[in-house]
């Protein structure tokens, strides 16, 4: 869709964050895109009709807590101790795009076929921006994809809420079951951050029945299943990169290897802690 | 065939792209190379953390040897640092101290880290009282006592190199990879020793001018940057300049006197320096009005650290600890097709 330019009335490509003729802020384009019209229609229809469900059912309490949950989850990035204590003790040092892909213990290299089915479902769902987005985990815990790595990094809210939107779950799985080639994808599936308890609720409210506690909301959100192929999860994705000031808190563990990792572990706690931040151990 | 090699000792990780494409190995958790997706080393590489370009030509081995040293020389730093960071539990200091002092008894490892402290003033939290260090760690000791006695010397060649840097390259991407190899290479830390020994009266100081002819006839240096020579130059005269006069003598044992007597004083930058009593004071420059023993002059650095660390405490502040980057650098290459080997063989001239 493409915009016009508030202060030149120049046209912007739907990919831009910035009018290509006089260089003014268009707004981030997953924003713009996500909190289109249509769209935001799309997903208010699935979540009426998942709060209509539950209020015949008479489960709408449960419903109700679980949302309430959802508007206070957080985003969640995972990486590994090197990248964990570069990131908090250097202010030069950005979280990107595809870090989470190079940090991760991968045991299973992705294929080259795997990379060419990533590269078309980032096309297809972030079309022409898709080296601006960085990729975290929906978490009510703190606790993200192991599978990233084994330091969970949990982003300050007011950081992201204006440049972070949601998608119902891994792109790469839903382009597989809801995309095809050269089309746009299906509306009501992704959310802008503010409205992400609402994605949630259409997602995931057909698993909510008058016996699910509160403790049960957690791994429905997010179910690591320690591996990529097995994660379930709402996949949250950030426009641009951001540095350890973004960090809210930090979840890992102090005894991640041999004698010198633990050190670093520790001293990547004290300076999270020293700094304001709160350390989580695992 | 390796066609080109990216090595990262502070995020553990080297890239490379070779015919069949483009890989990554870890230095630690995956052993084997693994496919990088689109776009992966650029975003690395962009990552703000520092890299060494290892250029062409490469085996696998090779990068994985470069990748190990750099990793462990890099953590090494990274602990020795964290040994006077105030805010970090006694217990934690003592350990991170005690492993670097560990590290530090490879001698590869103790010269790369003598190379960073000697090439930059030491990062704002470098409080020597602090460190909880075991009487044992002799080499880490005098490690210590030598970058703290030559703080002095360090803001010299440190506000030179930065002055040089500014007036001479075009490109601050330039001036780094230029920084890197003097320092990896051990310029600054040849210079600095020459400032705090006995011998070096600035500017007659024959063994630093002799210094900056080896290195400005280095063949790789010249090929990283063809200008070096007039560089080299510019930087002499900036230490000349920022350095006491003929006839001044700044000392190792001068700086442990408590009879000599220094100024602190500061320039237009906000960057500050430790003068001779008696030095003029020349444009740009100002004395703050704080005079003493070397150690004394030190001191009022310190209590201004102090000051910025309660500020870090601060949950408001928008700062965050640096000393994980304060000696690094950025945007980082060394001459093509250096291995270990190359790397150690150099050291060896």
């Amino acid at each position: 869709m493409i915009v016009k330019c508030g202060r030149c009335g120049s046209n912007i490509p739907e990919s831009n964050d910035r009018c290509p003729t006089c260089g003014e802020h268009a707004g981030f384009p997953n924003i713009r895109e996500v909190d289109s019209q249509e769209e935001q229609e799309a997903l208010t229809r699935r979540y009426d009709a998942m709060v209509a469900k539950h209020r015949s059912d008479g489960t709408s309490d449960v419903l109700d807590s679980f949302e309430e949950a959802l508007e206070n989850s957080v985003a969640v990035v995972a990486c590994d101790l090197h990248f964990a204590r570069q990131l908090m003790t250097s202010s030069k040092t950005l979280y990107n795009n595809y870090y989470m892909g190079v940090t991760a213990n991968i045991r299973k290299p992705a294929t080259l076929e795997d990379d060419r089915n990533r590269r078309v479902a980032d096309s297809i769902l972030f079309n022409g921006y898709a080296q601006e987005i960085v990729f975290a985990a929906l978490s009510l815990t703190g606790l993200g994809l192991s599978s990233y790595g084994r330091y969970f990094m949990t982003l300050r809210d007011i950081t992201i809420a204006n440049r972070a939107t949601v998608l119902e779950e891994n792109s790469f799985t839903f382009v597989q079951k809801h995309c095809k080639v050269l089309e746009r994808p299906p509306l009501g599936y992704r959310a802008t951050w503010p409205n992400r308890h609402k994605l949630g609720v259409a997602k995931l409210g057909t698993k909510i029945t008058a016996s699910t506690q509160n403790a049960h909301f957690a791994s429905m959100v997010l179910s690591d299943g320690g591996e990529r192929q097995a994660a379930e999860f709402i996949e949250v994705h950030i426009y641009g990169p951001f540095d350890g000031n973004a960090v809210e808190s930090v979840a890992g563990s102090l005894k991640p290897g041999n004698e010198e990792e633990e050190i670093v572990a520790y001293i990547v706690r004290g300076v999270v802690i020293s700094s304001g931040k709160k350390w989580v151990d695992l | 065939m390796i066609e080109q090699a990216y090595v990262s000792g502070q995020l553990g990780k080297a890239v490379y792209i070779d015919d069949a494409g483009e890989y990554f190995v870890c230095a630690s958790d995956a052993p084997e190379p693994v496919p990088c997706r689109w776009g992966d080393i650029q975003t690395l590489l962009n990552s703000g953390a520092e890299f060494k370009d290892l250029g062409k030509k490469l085996q696998l081995e090779g990068i994985r040897d470069v990748l190990q040293f750099e990793e462990r020389a890099h953590t090494a730093l990274f602990l020795f640092l964290a040994g006077f960071d105030k805010n970090l539990e006694d217990s934690v200091r003592s350990r991170a101290s005690n492993a670097a002092g560990n590290m530090l008894e490879d001698v590869y490892v103790a010269r790369f880290v003598r190379n960073r402290l000697l090439s930059r003033p030491a990062p704002i939290n470098f409080l020597v009282r602090e460190a909880k260090i075991l009487p044992a760690k002799t080499a880490l000791l005098q490690l210590i006592r030598q970058v703290t006695v030559a703080q002095a010397a360090i803001n010299w060649v440190s506000q030179a190199w930065d002055k040089v840097a500014r007036e001479e390259f075009k490109f601050s991407h330039e001036a780094l990879r230029v920084q890197q190899f003097l320092t990896d290479e051990g310029f600054f830390g040849y210079v600095v020793d020459e400032l705090c020994s006995l011998k070096a009266v600035f500017p007659e100081t024959e063994r630093v001018g002799t210094l900056v002819r080896v290195y400005r006839s280095d063949v790789k240096l010249r090929k990283l940057c063809p200008q070096i020579a007039q560089i080299l130059k510019s930087f002499m005269n900036q230490l000349v300049f920022l350095t006491p006069q003929k006839g001044v003598k700044s000392t190792r044992k001068d700086a442990l006197s408590k009879e000599v007597l220094y100024k602190v004083v500061i320039n237009d930058e906000g960057r500050g320096s430790i003068w001779p009593i008696h030095q003029r004071i020349v444009p740009s420059w100002r004395e703050i009005g704080r005079s003493g023993t070397f150690a004394e002059c030190l001191g009022c650095f310190l209590r201004v650290d102090r000051e910025e660390i309660q500020a870090w405490q601060d949950p408001q502040s928008s700062r965050l600890p640096e000393y994980g980057a304060s000696l690094d650098l950025t945007v980082v290459g060394s001459p093509s097709g250096r291995t270990k080997q190359g790397y150690i063989a150099s050291r060896h001239k």
